[in-house]
Parts: structure tokens; sequence; C-alpha cells
């Protein structure tokens, strides 16, 4: 390129962003979907009921595994935290006499989903919840697992590379750190949004797309492990140390009273939480219990394991300190995850994030805005600028409707529908599709004003309809002081009715005096 | 994009840049992974630490050398230069793994 | 409630910061400020996003402090921009109250941890 370092700066940046950025809109959209993931699950599971402490939990699980499993080879048991009202159980079955030990996690037979304070087993609806905007994220749909992961390993990667060289791009960053002038032509006002969105926020935008890499390192960065390990089990053993396992002694005795385990632990952390149990060998003399902390405990998304004497309830082990760099890896994967978040941080991470997905979609916009006024015939463009404009429409717009379409569905799907969670997922794409088909059936300026007003709609009326077909409601929820889906439901509202704001000034839009300068001022979807 | 290159006919343009994205993605990968694996190898820190050291830079690697290929004067030197830095890295863990087997 | 302050202090802070910038004085004070009066307002600024952070440690302490810090200051500027964009003057007016209010939050914040303690 030849040209200024700059110019080819705003070249790169300008291209990396429009080439990835409708995926990354994406995955900016459904990752920040994710700070809220235990309560879109909740939401999503109207089946259960509150959450509650773990040490009632931990109860109830070892009531119902001693009934269901109490010759397994081991138990596992997920208990809820704060955010989430069920336990959620799987064993091992033991081996019958000359079989190998089964591998694999248990199947759905060796599954069991547990209500937090009844200890009961609830069969919430079939569906994926806030795991599928997670999970999607990072690894897509439709494609194997680990090309999915490589596509938004990607798609990350040039993330960074526009960030980096559009701050070089950026000629005044400090001089226009305030600035905003949405009534300036076209062009400007939606540089000057890019550019807020952007530099304001810059250090989240920076600090989620580095940490975003860094959570897949051991799939896109294999190197430095092969270079010193032979085998890469020898560096997982090294990474994430585990206490031996232990044959089963055919003696039978007890099971150490859990609660009282879970207590010595959490006194072990300093109050932590614990999080995950494994017993193995339960019922017999042989037994251990390991106890995992709560991965939102620290900054550092890693617990650290707890080895206790499944009889006595002594403490045998724990997992020792990792090394600073070790320590820097785990802090950048919690830094990311937000786990650790109380519910305010966890407000100001949603706030940034939906910051980020609206540089994304200023970034997009403001393709077209620039081109528009070069273009040889506004009224005619060429096939690439109908393309760009079209899917930009489709996308901005079709994927907060494709997530609404897919709690739609969890509502309006018949509960004993075969692949029913596989459907809410088809939903959400036929949605986003569908979008992209009505964008490049209709003028664009029509288009963003249908396409943002259904978005609008399917959101804010998704309260209701949870109202109508199932018991979870905003009134019922205030009634009984269920503030975490209050919040939901007012937040949807809210996001509805930024969306509307955004059809609306859409619509309101009136073409600048000079031919040369049409274009739309929309505000980016909030 | 401007002066000589623009003023090209299309189809140089366009190999142009493709010579520049391939460099950036490919010639980028390469070399992230072999600073990855330099670092593991050759930082005085105990094993699994250099490995974590290496794999966090790495990233900030690509993105450097992802500019570079986009911002050099002409494409064929950064493949030029970037084979160059490749070659020296993959010597210096050639060496390291001579003098101290993998774990 | 000593969030808030934070947040406050933040939004008061890069008031100040964005006063002190020839461009936005007329908008937002109404007059040109002295060199003297810039540089005033810059430490002003600086002072409360430090006070922001001392807030944001008081409350969750050194680790989660600072990153909360890091978020509340982002969204304070956010919201500082677009207030300005649409009302500058309320805007100014809003940092000042700010400015007024924060240490009377974080008094309040302190004597009701004295009284539980």
């Amino acid at each position: 390129m030849k040209g200024s370092f700059r110019q080819s700066m705003a070249w790169l940046h300008t291209w990396s962003g429009l080439v990835f950025g409708w995926v990354l809109f994406a995955m900016f959209m459904t990752g920040t979907a994710s700070y809220f993931r235990p309560e879109i699950t909740r939401w999503m599971e109207p089946e259960t009921g509150r959450p509650a402490s773990y040490a009632q939990a931990a109860q109830g699980a070892v009531a119902y595994l001693n009934q269901t499993a109490p010759d397994a080879q081991s138990w596992s048991i997920t208990l809820p935290d704060e955010r989430q009202a069920t336990a959620r159980l799987f064993w091992r079955p033991a081996p019958s006499p000359g079989e190998e030990a089964p591998r694999r996690r248990g199947r759905s037979e060796n599954r069991a989903v547990l209500d937090a304070s009844t200890g009961q087993p609830v069969s919430p609806r079939d569906t994926r919840g806030g795991e599928f905007f997670y999970r999607v994220h990072f690894q897509m749909h439709y494609l194997p697992v680990l090309q999915g992961r490589w596509v938004a390993g990607l798609c990350a990667m040039f993330m960074l590379v526009a960030i980096t060289s559009g701050v070089v791009t950026h000629k005044r960053i400090f001089k226009d750190f305030f600035t905003f002038r949405p009534r300036k032509a076209a062009q400007r006002s939606w540089l000057d949004a890019h550019n807020l969105t952007a530099v304001l926020a810059l250090p989240f935008h920076l600090m989620i797309t580095y940490t975003g890499l860094v959570t897949l390192m051991g799939l896109y960065m294999p190197w430095g492990v092969t270079a010193n390990y032979k085998a890469p089990e020898t560096y997982f053993e090294a990474m994430f140390p585990r206490a031996e396992e232990v044959e089963r002694s055919g003696v039978s005795a007890p099971l150490a009273n859990l609660p009282g385990v879970l207590e010595t632990a959490s006194e072990h952390w300093g109050g932590g939480r614990p999080w995950i149990v494994n017993v193995s060998n339960p019922g017999d003399a042989s037994a251990v219990i390991e106890v995992t902390r709560h991965s939102g405990d620290q900054l550092a998304y890693a617990g650290g394991t707890l080895a206790f004497n499944g009889v006595t309830g002594q403490l045998i082990s724990a997992t020792p300190e990792p090394g600073p760099a070790v320590l820097t890896h785990r802090v950048m994967y919690g830094l990311h995850m937000g786990r650790f978040a109380d519910p305010i941080l966890r407000w100001v991470y949603f706030l940034c994030s939906l910051a980020g997905c609206a540089m994304v979609a200023t970034g997009l916009v403001l393709w077209t805005v620039k081109r528009r006024s070069q273009l040889p015939d506004p009224e005619r463009p060429h096939f690439g600028f109908r393309l760009v404009e079209r899917l930009n429409i489709g996308t901005i717009a079709g994927v907060p409707a494709g997530m609404a379409a897919m709690l739609w569905a969890n509502r309006l799907l018949p509960v004993g529908m075969a692949g029913r969670a596989e459907w809410e997922v088809h939903s959400f794409f036929i949605a986003w599709a569908g979008t992209i088909a009505w964008a490049c059936a209709r003028p664009a300026r029509r288009a963003w004003v249908e396409t943002l007003s259904a978005a609008a709609f399917l959101v804010a009326a998704l309260p209701l309809v949870s109202a109508a077909t199932t018991s979870r409601n905003l009134l019922g929820a205030l009634l009984s002081g269920d503030w975490a889906m209050v919040a939901f439901d007012l937040t949807l509202l809210a996001l509805g009715a930024a969306l509307a704001f955004c059809a609306l000034k859409a619509g309101a839009y009136r073409a600048a005096p000079k031919p040369r300068r049409r274009s739309r001022t929309v505000a980016a979807p909030a | 994009m401007s002066g000589g290159v623009l003023r090209a006919p299309l189809w140089r343009r366009r190999a142009d840049v493709a010579a520049r994205a391939v460099a950036a993605i490919g010639l980028g990968y390469l070399l992230a992974a072999l600073a990855a694996a330099t670092l593991a190898r050759w930082l005085p820190a105990p094993r699994l630490e250099a490995t974590m050291i290496g794999g966090l830079t790495s990233f900030a690697v690509f993105a450097a050398v992802a500019m570079w290929a986009f911002a050099a004067r002409q494409a064929w030197r950064v493949w030029a230069y970037g084979c160059l830095i490749a070659s020296g890295l993959a010597v210096l863990i050639w060496l390291s793994l001579l003098m101290e087997p993998r774990l | 409630m000593i969030l808030t302050a934070a947040f406050l202090l933040a939004f008061a802070g890069f008031a100040a910061f964005c006063v002190s910038m020839t461009k936005h004085q007329v908008e937002t004070v109404g007059r040109r400020l002295a060199p003297r009066e810039q540089t005033l307002a810059k430490a002003a600024g600086a002072a409360g996003l430090g006070a922001a952070f001392a807030c944001a440690v008081l409350a969750e302490g050194w680790r989660f402090g600072s990153v909360l810090w890091s978020g509340l200051i982002m969204l304070a500027a956010l919201a500082l921009t677009l207030l300005l964009a649409y009302r500058p003057r309320t805007a100014a007016r809003f940092a000042a109250v700010s400015a007024y209010f924060a240490p009377l939050l974080v008094a309040a914040w302190a004597l009701v941890t004295f009284i539980e303690a």
C-alpha cells in the first residue's frame, strides 16, 4: 500500500471491519446476552422455582443420589449459586464386571435436574436456555464445534486488528473525546457515533477481544504446549492437577455429611462458595469428596479444588497455587466471563458490551453512508453497495429479532414436541434469515423502519407472551419479590423501546437538502 | 491505497490486496505460533509459566503482523522479511530442542 | 450509595476535563476560560476520577474495585457525551450537582458503615 501509514491503516480498518462485521455483530449481541446466562435459562425454564442456598441444594442432591444411584462409581453435583434455581446432577454407574469403565460423562438417563430448595426432581421444558447464546457467540451453529470456534477466532483476531488499526486511523482521539454532533451531516454524525462508542469504551473492547482469544488459547495457539510437552496430557496434568482415582474397597461406609464438608471448604476459602462436588465411590470406605470453588469468587476464573475423605470429612489435599503467568491467564479468562461481577458490575459489563454492539453496528452503517455520497447514481447503487446495505439491515435488526424469536419459540412450541430445543434454535436463524430476505425485497429506508419495528415488537411483546402462556409474569414476579425476573421483563421492555426509537429515527429521516448527501440518520440499536 | 498501486490495472490491485491478506492471515499465524513456541522454549521460567506467556503474547504478535502486512510499501517485502523471521525463530526452537528435550 | 458517588464523581471529573477543552467551553459554561482556569479544570477532572477510584476500591476492594472503576468511568464518559450533544447546559449543571452531592453520599456511606461496625 502506497500512501501514509495512517491511510493504509484506515483501509485495513474499513475492510476488516466490513468483512467480519456481520458475524462480529452477532457474536457481540449473543455474548452481551450471555452476561445474563443463568437469568435467561431461568426465564426459559418456567417450570423451575427460585434460587436457594447451596447447602440446601446439596442436601437434596445427596438424598436423591443415595436413592437413585447408591452404588455408582461417582456422582457429580453442580450446585446452584444465588442466580440459579436448580442443581444439576449426573452419575457414572459402576462398571459391570469385565466391562471397561465408561469414559464418557453420563448420558441422559444418568442425569437429573433438582429444584434448589425442595430437592425434588424437576423436568423443565426441553430448551438450551441461555446456554445457546453463550455457545453460539464463540462456536457458531450448524458447524462442527471446532470449525465454529475457528471461525469465531478468525473474527475475533480481526476484531483485534480492526481495533488497533482504528486507533491509528483516528486522528483526534483526545480532541474529539466528548464529541457527538447528531445534527450535523449524516457522515459526520455517524462517524462521531462510531468514534464515541469505540473510544469511550475502548478499554472494554480491547479487553473483551483479547481475553476472548485467550479463552480459546488451547485451541488457537497450542504451539507453546507442543514445543514443551511430548504429550498434551502432561501439560494438562501440570495445568489442572487432579487427585488420583481410588479403587473401590468393597467395605461399605456412610458418606460424610456433605453440607458440613461444604462449610469446611467455604471456611478454607475465606467464605468462598462451593460450586461442583464430585463424589467418587459413594457409600464405600474409600470415598473421596472433591469440592471445586465457584469460578466467580475471584477475578481468576479457576476455583481450585479441595479433596476430602468421604467418610470422615477430613481435608486431604488442595490444588497448589498457580504461578504468575498461569494466574494471569486465569484472570484474563475471568475478566472475559465476568462471573465474579455483582449485580451492579454485571450491568456495567452489559452496558459496555452493548456499546460494543453499537460500535460494530455504527461502523457497518458508516461504510454505506460514506460511499452513498460518492455513488454515480445514488438511486441505482452497484451490486456490492446493495449487498452491504441489505446485510446491514438484515443483521442489525435481524439478530435482535432472532434472539427474541427464540424466546417466543420457547413459550409457543408445544412442551412435548420432539426436537423442541433444536427448533427453538432454528427459529433464531429463521428469523434472522427472514429479516435479511425482507431487507432485500424492500426499498432500503422502508426496510430499516419495518425490520427495526418488527424487532422492537418481538422483543417488547415477550413479557406478554410469557404471561399468557406460563406462570412467569411481571406481576407475579413483583409480588413474590423475584427481582431477577422483574428485571428480565423490564429489560425486554427497555430494549424493545430502544429498537422502536431506532425505527422512529429511521422513519423520521428526510432526505438532506443536497441530493449528494442522501442517507439516513438512524440511531444504532442500543 | 493511493499513488502507484491505485493507478495500476485492476488485476494488479486485486493481486496486491490478496497477497497482503494471505500474508496477514497465514504469515501472521505462522509468526504468532513460532513466537509462542520460541518464548515457551527460551523464557527463563518454569515450563508451564513460559508456555503460558508464549500463548498470551502470541495474539499481539498476530495483530502486529497483520497490520504490518497492510502497512508495508510492497507486499513482497512482508513475505520476504516474514519468512526470514520465521526461519530465525524456527532455528531458535530447533536449537533449544537439541539442548533440552521436551517433557 | 458509595457506587452512586463513584459514578457521579467520574461524571463530574469528565465534565471538568471537557470544560478544560476550548471547543466545549462556550456550549457548557457560556464563555472561554482563562488558561489558569483550564489548568484548574484539568486538575479537578483528575481529582474526580481519582476520587471515583477511591470510592470503587472502598466499596469492592482492590481487585473488583478497579474493574468496576474502569467500567463506571467508561459509562460516565458515554453518558456525559450523549447529554452534551443534546443538552450541554444540563450536562454542566448535572456535573456541578454531582460534584456537590457525591461527597455527601460518601459521608453518609461512611456514617452508615461506622454505625454498623
